[in-house]
C-alpha cells in the first residue's frame, strides 16, 4: 500500500481513511488477512500504536474483524464494504458540490461539465 | 505495571545555571515519546538524569520505579548523542560485551540487524565510517529487549536513508509494553512515530500532549505548532 | 559483574601490555647475546655500535614498559569512564564501587607482572650473557646462598612466609595507593566543565599539598611530644632492630591503607555526584 500523510489533520484518521479506501476500492479483497499491526505501521512509517488505534475505529465500523489466534481479516460482508463505499461517493460529492458552488456553478453545469470531462478522458 | 519514567519537580542547577527547573513528566508503558526542545533546552540533561549519569539538584526521578543505580541501568537502553563505542572493540566484541553485561540482549537481532548492514563481525569501530558507527551503536541499542529506551538526538545529522532505517529499527524492535524517548529538535521527520509529544524549553515542559489531540486541537502538524511556539 | 568488569578491563589493557612484554622478552635474549658479542669482538666496530644499541634498547624498553604500566592506568581510568566512553560504561548495569575496583586490581596485576617481568628479563640477559654462569652461580653459590638466606633470617625472623607477606600488604596498598590517589584527581578534574585535564592535575597538585600539610603538621606538632627512645634502644640489638623493621613496615601498610581508603571514598563519591561527561 501507498500511504501518504497531511500535516493538518491526526495521523489516525488518515489511516482509517487510507485503509478504508483501499477496501472499498479492492486493493483489500474481502476476507483477506491482514499484515500485523507493527508490519502495517513499519509500512506506513507511523507509530503501531497509532496503527492500532486506526484498525480499532475500522473494526467498530465493521471493514474489518479479528480473531484472537489468527490475525486480522477484511470482512466479508460486501454489503458494509458497499455502504462503506457509498459513504466515501457522498463525502466526495459533498466536497466537489461545495467547492464547485463556491466557484459560482449551478448544479446543471456541473453535470455538463462532468459529462465534457468524461468524454475527453474517453477520447483522448 | 510501573511507570517507565515518572519525574516530580526535578530540578538540575549547573552553578546557577536551572538546566532544568521544576520538570514534572510521566511516561507511561507502551509509548513512543518525542522529547522536542531547541538546543540548549535541558534535553540531554533529562536524559543523562534518567540514566544517572547526573545527578538531581532537587525533586526525585523514577524510572521504571527505581531511583537511578545499578538495577535501573539493567533496565534502560541509552543511545548518546555521540559516539561512546571504543576505538578498539570489533562489532563482535561489542556484541559480546553487551551480552555480558546486559541479561535482555537479544543476540540473534544484533546479528540479524548487523548481517543486514553487511558489516563483517571482526570490523573494528575504529575503521567504521562515522554512519556505520552510529548503527552499530543503534542496533546494539534496540537489540536489547529494555523497559525504556533512551534515544538522544538519534536522527541528528543523518542522510534521509539512514533517517528512515534508524526510525524503522527503533519501532520494529521496542517491546510492547516499553516505552521509547526520542530527544530530537527535527519534529517533522519523527512526528509521525510519536504517540506524544513533550516540549521542553529553558529547562521546563510547556507542554505535554498526544500527537493526534494536538493535531486535532490545532488543524496543524506538530512541527508547525512547535514553530509557532519555539519562534524566535 | 565484578568479574565481567575485570575480564573486559583486561582485554582492553593486554592488547597494548601483551605486545610490549613480548618485546622485552625478546630484547633480554637479544642484550644477553649482544653482552656475549661485545666479550669477543676486538676492535669496536659496527657489530659494537649494534651490541650496545640492543643492549641500551633492552633498559630502554624495560623503563618504558614499567611507564606505559602507569600511563595506561591513568589513561583506562580518564578514557573509559570520564570522556566519550564514559557514556558506555557508566550506564551499564554495575555500580561505581565496582568501577573503580576492576580499574584497580586490573593496574595492581600490571604493575606486578611488570615487576616480576623487569627481574626476570634481567636474569635471562645475565645468564645468556655470561653463558649461564650468573645463574649457576645464583643456584650453586654457596657464598651468595649463605648471605641471602643469613639476611632473610635477620629480617624475617626466621619466618619468610610472613616477610614476604608484609612486602606483598605493603607493595599492594602503595600500588594501591598511587593508583587511587590519580583515580580520585582525574574524579576531581573532570567534575569540571571543561579543561578537565588541567584541574585533574591541579586536583592531583592539591592533594600532595594537603598531605605533606598533614605531615608537617604531625612531624613539627605530634612526633616531638612522643617518646622516640624505643628507636634508639632497639639499635642496640640486631634483634630489637629488625623488631623495629617490621614495625616501620606495618606502619607504612597502615598509612597507605589511610591513604587509599580516603582516595577511595573521594573517588566514588565525585564519580557518584559529580560525574560531568562533556
Amino acid at each position: 500500500m501507498k500511504w501518504q500523510f497531511d500535516n493538518d489533520m491526526p495521523i489516525y484518521t488518515q489511516l482509517v481513511g487510507q485503509i478504508k479506501f483501499a477496501i472499498v476500492s479492492g486493493a483489500l479483497l474481502p476476507g483477506s488477512r491482514m499484515m500485523t499491526v507493527r508490519d502495517l505501521a513499519l509500512e506506513a512509517g507511523v507509530n503501531p500504536n497509532t496503527m492500532q488505534r486506526a484498525l480499532q475505529q475500522l473494526e467498530r465500523e465493521g471493514l474489518v474483524y479479528s480473531q484472537r489466534s489468527s490475525g486480522r481479516f477484511v470482512t466479508e460482508d460486501v454489503g458494509v464494504i458497499d455502504r462503506a463505499k457509498a459513504a466515501l461517493a457522498a463525502e466526495h460529492i459533498r466536497r466537489f458540490r461545495a467547492s464547485m458552488g463556491s466557484l459560482g456553478y449551478s448544479r446543471e453545469e456541473m453535470i455538463q461539465l462532468l459529462e465534457g470531462s468524461g468524454e475527453e478522458e474517453e477520447n483522448g | 505495571m510501573d511507570n517507565c519514567l515518572e519525574c516530580r519537580g526535578l530540578t538540575k542547577r549547573f552553578g546557577s545555571v536551572r538546566a532544568l527547573d521544576n520538570v514534572n513528566l510521566t511516561v507511561r508503558p507502551g509509548r513512543v515519546v518525542g522529547l522536542l526542545g531547541p538546543n540548549g533546552s535541558g534535553k540531554t540533561t533529562l536524559i543523562k538524569l534518567c540514566n544517572g549519569l547526573l545527578t538531581p539538584s532537587d525533586g526525585a526521578i523514577t524510572v521504571c520505579g527505581e531511583a537511578p543505580g545499578k538495577r535501573s541501568k539493567a533496565l534502560v537502553s541509552y543511545l548518546p548523542d555521540r559516539c561512546c563505542l571504543p576505538e578498539w572493540m570489533s562489532a563482535k566484541q561489542l556484541m559480546d560485551m553487551y551480552a555480558d553485561f546486559y541479561a535482555d540482549f537479544d543476540r540473534a537481532r544484533a546479528e540479524d540487524m548487523m548481517a543486514r548492514l553487511n558489516l563483517s563481525d571482526k570490523l573494528l569501530v575504529g575503521q567504521m565510517s562515522k554512519g556505520t558507527k552510529e548503527k552499530v551503536q543503534l542496533i546494539l541499542v534496540m537489540s536489547r529487549r529494555a523497559r525504556l529506551y533512551l534515544l538522544d538526538e538519534p536522527i541528528g545529522g543523518v542522510d534521509p536513508a539512514t533517517r528512515d532505517y534508524i526510525l524503522e529499527t527503533i519501532i520494529r524492535n521496542y517491546d510492547e509494553d516499553a516505552s521509547v524517548i526520542i530527544s530530537t529538535h527535527l519534529i517533522s521527520d519523527v512526528e509521525n512515530v510519536l504517540d506524544d509529544v513533550v516540549f521542553i524549553r529553558d529547562g521546563q515542559v510547556t507542554l505535554q500532549a498526544s500527537v493526534d489531540d494536538l493535531r486535532e486541537q490545532y488543524g496543524k502538524s506538530v512541527d508547525a505548532l512547535f514553530r509557532e511556539v519555539f519562534r524566535c | 559483574m565484578l568479574g565481567k568488569l575485570i575480564k573486559h578491563e583486561f582485554r582492553a589493557t593486554r592488547r597494548i601490555m601483551l605486545p610490549l612484554i613480548g618485546g622485552v622478552l625478546l630484547l633480554s635474549v637479544l642484550a644477553g647475546l649482544s653482552i656475549r658479542g661485545l666479550d669477543r669482538i676486538q676492535n669496536f666496530g659496527f657489530l659494537g655500535v649494534m651490541y650496545s644499541l640492543t643492549l641500551t634498547a633492552f633498559f630502554l624498553a624495560l623503563f618504558a614498559l614499567g611507564v606505559v604500566a602507569l600511563v595506561l592506568m591513568i589513561q583506562r581510568f580518564y578514557k573509559n569512564l570520564l570522556r566519550d566512553e564514559g557514556y558506555l560504561a557508566m550506564t551499564l548495569p554495575v555500580s561505581v564501587d565496582e568501577h573503580i575496583w576492576a580499574k584497580l586490581l586490573v593496574s595492581f596485576v600490571w604493575f606486578a607482572i611488570v615487576t616480576l617481568l623487569s627481574v626476570a628479563a634481567m636474569l635471562i640477559m645475565l645468564s645468556i650473557g655470561t653463558r649461564m654462569n650468573f645463574l649457576r652461580g645464583l643456584i650453586g653459590g654457596e657464598e651468595l646462598r649463605k648471605i641471602l638466606r643469613e639476611t632473610l633470617r635477620y629480617i624475617g625472623g626466621g619466618n619468610i612466609a610472613a616477610f614476604a607477606l608484609e612486602c606483598l600488604v605493603l607493595l599492594f596498598l602503595g600500588s594501591c595507593a598511587t593508583c587511587l590517589r590519580c583515580y580520585a584527581s582525574l574524579a576531581i578534574g573532570c567534575s569540571a566543565a571543561n579543561h578537565k585535564l588541567a584541574w585533574s592535575f591541579l586536583a592531583f597538585i592539591g592533594i600532595g599539598f594537603v598531605l605533606s600539610l598533614l605531615q608537617n603538621t604531625i612531624s613539627f606538632g605530634v612526633l616531638p611530644n612522643l617518646d622516640f627512645s624505643f628507636v634508639e634502644n632497639s639499635m642496640e640489638s640486631v634483634e630489637t632492630a629488625v623488631q623495629l623493621f617490621h614495625g616501620a613496615m606495618w606502619t607504612g601498610s597502615a598509612l597507605a591503607l589511610i591513604h587509599c581508603a580516603i582516595f577511595y571514598f573521594v573517588t566514588r563519591w565525585f564519580l557518584k555526584h559529580r560525574l560531568n561527561l562533556a
